[in-house]
């Protein structure tokens, strides 16, 4: 018995000792700063990848663009010495809808082995990105671009686009990796990119270099001495992996993270966070994200637009905002959101009025049944099925809060919901769903109508289910409009066209807006500098070689 | 023996093969495949870029094609390559083997260690109050679900007590090592660190188990003919205990051992989850959420592989322990 009790207590003690011995995260942390996702990259060149968690990494720290976004969402010049404007003839406007862009790099950019970063190798990342047989994810914008030249190739600092069609953001930079590097490999095989060692030990030419990628665990990466816009000022930066939003939530509150980004984070973790752990603070910052439902319009009772705004009438969403969010995510009246460039605030509004959702199903032919539930003009009970994420927590409390209210104007709600692989794998992008699907977009300041409510933008199996225009809205003046705006140039022109098209969806309603909602993330309160974006493509360490540890 | 041996190596065979073609035809007939995943959340992807990327992975096959594919290569030890992490299965394997490895092992020592004394002490206390806390510990230990205990330990262990007793360690809440921790021993012993709370997570279960298992048998074997006739030839206590009634108790502890050790694999997959520790169940998450087959395949079959060996084991472990016991 005492043979065996005594090596556990030895144990016992030696993990007590081992704990007394070690140092502790705070003095460790000085050189270091420890951000923590919910996800891990699955690559690090992201015109092959796909997951956020690679972009907040690579293209935040690790690479540096031409231009970025700010978090007052301008862009500013980085790699380059300005950005093109019309007034400034180097971005013209050619006959046949064709443009000529011309960008002038700055010299002292290096990629992280010591060669120069010039324009060759982004002239030659794009012919690289447009080859058929590259795995590149997206081809939209490369498709627009005829070509890419360097006039002198002994000063290759000038780099001139050549556009084959109107686009009204070519000026926010492209793709540049070093072609050194990939070069070889694409020569003898482009298919194979994806496995190259660039896609997990890169070479970038942002801030930060690469240093070590331990699977499941960590990233490390390290100042780079020669970063030209001043060494960062942290070390070392650290993001690590923590799946669980719980359990990075409570390495959150006991400061074994220092920043989070990706966090998967509810608004109530959030004031968990901040009631628990005064030293650390919450972010909530104003995103472009849109949680709305999409309305299927091929449905006979939804096709009729009284039905949609009916449903938009019988449910409170004010009280959501309130309740769910504590007032924090605003109430959606429209798709684009107060921060895009082409909010439009004057549109329909459908304020929370069950008499006037009864008097609308009424003129659009129902009538009440004995069980409280409308019937059709056939007699067909108003039953409606309502599709979100499963296990989405907010999600099934807003499903729960419409039951109950939709119920009150005679609309029988069923839930049925699916796992997100299959509701956007399958679900949304098939229109496999029979009345409503609630989900968010999450759109950048690029973001046009075009994609998502243009009538050749319904998905069907004639167009190899291309297109994002899920509810099947169609609408001939909006069409146009979408056309019209995602060839327009001029700002002022292009917005005035964004806001007539908000009047005539807020009109037309194809789908239920919700509310906007926020980017949320955290950071030490000794970490000074840290200023969230909240956009996609923006993440919390774009600024990160200003970040500094303060007393 | 050898023609036993030989009969459950071929069922084992057999097994494996059915199991893979089960799990293989079972991941791909998961709703959305990889390309789906991409094309949903880029809506700037283009109907010939999903196509060429479905050629890409070869995801236009028929299924039995695709599995004939993977199975020959598989046969010739290449378990192909991760579609999410762009690197052979066998390298990120190997990495993750060993920290599973090392995670199981610990554990299953711990709880061996653990629930062997503790057993023992309470059949021979029966009905003591030392024994009834035990029962209680034990019972509490099976019924809690491991990714519950382990959010419970890391918000006690890493928060709680830390903040309210100023001298009380703080243990990780997660992950395997500090990152840019100097190597050798520090790295060593900041590993240990880390494994405190998983192993302690992840022996609980186990050792409820045997405790309980160890109890009963040793309470069966001290009420044995040979036990009383031990004390009465006047032989010591404790070598009564320790050399006539242990080691006919171990005997079914032993089995019971290489049987539950697929559970504890399986304890491992969420332990593993919840402390992002970066081992073959964190990875097999990951993998069927993204839709990496070669990656999850691979993990599967290793589990199916443990499971068939661990229930050869037991069989051959239980032979080899008890003399009474000879198979054909």
């Amino acid at each position: 018995m005492r043979i065996l009790l005594r090596p556990l207590v030895t144990g016992f003690v030696a993990v007590l000792a081992l704990s007394l011995s070690l140092p502790s995260a705070a003095q460790q942390r000085r050189d270091t700063v420890v951000i923590g996702m919910a996800q891990e990259p699955d690559c690090l060149i992201m015109a092959f990848c796909q997951m956020a968690a690679g972009a907040a990494v690579a293209n935040n720290s690790v690479f540096k663009g031409m231009v970025e976004y700010n978090d007052k969402w301008q862009l500013y010049p980085i790699t380059v010495e300005k950005i093109p404007t019309l007034k400034d003839g180097d971005w013209q406007l050619l006959p046949g809808g064709k443009m000529k862009v011309t960008w002038k790099f700055r010299r002292g950019f290096t990629w992280h082995d010591g060669r120069p970063y010039t324009a060759l190798d982004a002239s030659w990342t794009n012919l690289m990105l447009r080859n058929p047989r590259s795995p590149t994810l997206s081809r939209t914008i490369i498709n627009k671009i005829d070509n890419m030249l360097v006039p002198d190739p002994a000063q290759p600092y000038t780099l001139i686009v050549q556009w084959n069609e109107r686009y009204p953001f070519a000026n926010t930079g492209h793709t540049v990796y070093p072609r050194h590097v990939l070069e070889r490999e694409y020569l003898r095989d482009p298919s194979g990119l994806k496995a190259h060692r660039q896609a997990r030990f890169p070479i970038g030419n942002g801030p930060y270099r690469f240093v070590e990628w331990v699977p499941g665990s960590h990233i490390t990466l390290e100042a780079y001495d020669k970063y030209p816009d001043g060494v960062a000022k942290i070390r070392r930066q650290v993001w690590r992996f923590i799946l669980d939003s719980t359990v990075l939530q409570a390495n959150v509150i006991a400061n074994q993270v220092d920043a989070t980004e990706i966090n998967n984070f509810s608004i109530e973790q959030m004031l968990e966070i901040e009631r628990r752990n005064p030293q650390q603070a919450a972010h909530y910052t104003p995103a472009l994200i849109w949680e709305h439902i999409d309305l299927n319009l091929d449905n006979e009772w939804l096709r009729d637009k009284r039905v949609r705004q009916a449903i938009a009438h019988a449910i409170n969403r004010e009280e959501m905002s309130q309740k769910l969010f504590y007032g924090k995510q605003p109430v959606a009246h429209t798709w684009l959101p107060e921060r895009h460039e082409g909010f439009n605030p004057n549109v329909k509004k459908y304020a929370y009025d069950p008499a006037r959702a009864r008097a609308l199903l009424a003129e659009a032919g129902f009538t009440m049944g004995p069980d409280g539930v409308l019937r059709d003009a056939r007699g067909r009970r108003v039953e409606m099925t309502i599709m979100t994420t499963a296990g989405n927590a907010v999600r099934e409390q807003v499903q729960q809060i419409m039951k109950e209210q939709l119920r009150a104007v005679g609309i029988d709600l069923r839930i049925d919901n699916r796992p997100a692989g299959v509701l956007f794998g399958q679900v949304t992008r098939r229109r496999e769903f029979p009345h409503m699907v609630m989900y968010a977009w999450v759109m950048s300041p690029l973001t046009l109508p075009h994609a998502f409510w243009h009538s050749n933008q319904i998905p069907a199996a004639a167009n190899n289910w291309e297109g994002s225009n899920y509810p099947g809205w169609r609408n001939a003046e909006n069409d146009k409009l979408c056309d019209e705006a995602l060839q327009e140039i001029d700002t002022a022109k292009r917005v005035a066209l964004l806001k007539r098209q908000q009047e005539l969806w807020a009109e037309d309603l194809p789908a239920i807006p919700l509310y906007f909602r926020l980017s949320l993330t955290t950071s030490h309160k000794r970490l000074a500098n840290v200023k969230p974006a909240g956009l996609s493509g923006t993440y919390i360490n774009w600024n990160s070689q200003e970040w500094t540890w303060v007393q | 023996m050898q023609r036993f041996l030989a009969r459950r190596l071929v069922h084992g065979v057999i097994i494996l093969v059915g199991l893979s073609v089960l799990m293989f035809t079972l991941l791909v007939f998961t709703p959305g495949d990889p390309v789906e995943l991409i094309a949903a959340s880029n809506p700037d992807i283009r109907p010939e870029d999903v196509s060429a990327l479905r050629r890409y992975y070869g995801l236009d096959d028929p299924v039995y094609v695709r599995y004939f594919k993977w199975a020959r290569s598989v046969l010739k030890g290449d378990l192909g390559y991760s579609r999410t992490y762009g690197t052979p299965v066998t390298k990120i394997i190997g990495e993750r083997l060993r920290n599973t490895l090392t995670l199981l092992a610990t554990s299953v020592a711990i709880a061996f260690a653990v629930g062997v004394t503790v057993g023992i002490y309470s059949a021979l206390h029966q009905y003591s109050a030392t024994d009834y806390t035990v029962t209680v510990f034990a019972f509490a230990g099976l019924a809690m679900p491991v990714f519950w205990q382990g959010i419970v330990f890391i918000l006690v262990f890493s928060i709680w007590l830390p903040g309210q007793i100023p001298w009380f360690p703080k243990f990780p809440a997660g992950g395997m090592m500090t990152p840019g921790v100097a190597p050798g021993w520090p790295a060593f012993w900041d590993r240990l660190w880390h494994l405190v709370l998983p192993v302690s997570v992840l022996a609980t279960s186990g050792m409820a188990a045997w405790t309980r298992y160890m109890r009963s048998s040793m309470l069966e074997v001290i009420r044995q003919d040979y036990v009383r006739t031990a004390r009465a030839k006047g032989t010591p206590e404790k070598s009564v205990i320790n050399r006539h009634a242990l080691r006919n108790a171990l005997i079914p502890i032993i089995t019971l051992m290489a049987l539950s050790i697929p559970g504890i694999l399986n304890g491992a997959v969420l332990t593993e989850t919840v402390f992002s520790w970066p081992g073959m169940g964190l990875l097999l998450f990951q993998a069927v959420l993204g839709h990496d087959y070669n990656v999850a395949m691979a993990v599967l079959l290793f589990l199916a592989l443990i499971t068939v060996l661990s229930n050869l084991m037991a069989d051959v472990a239980y032979a080899v322990a008890d003399p009474r016991i000879r198979y054909d």
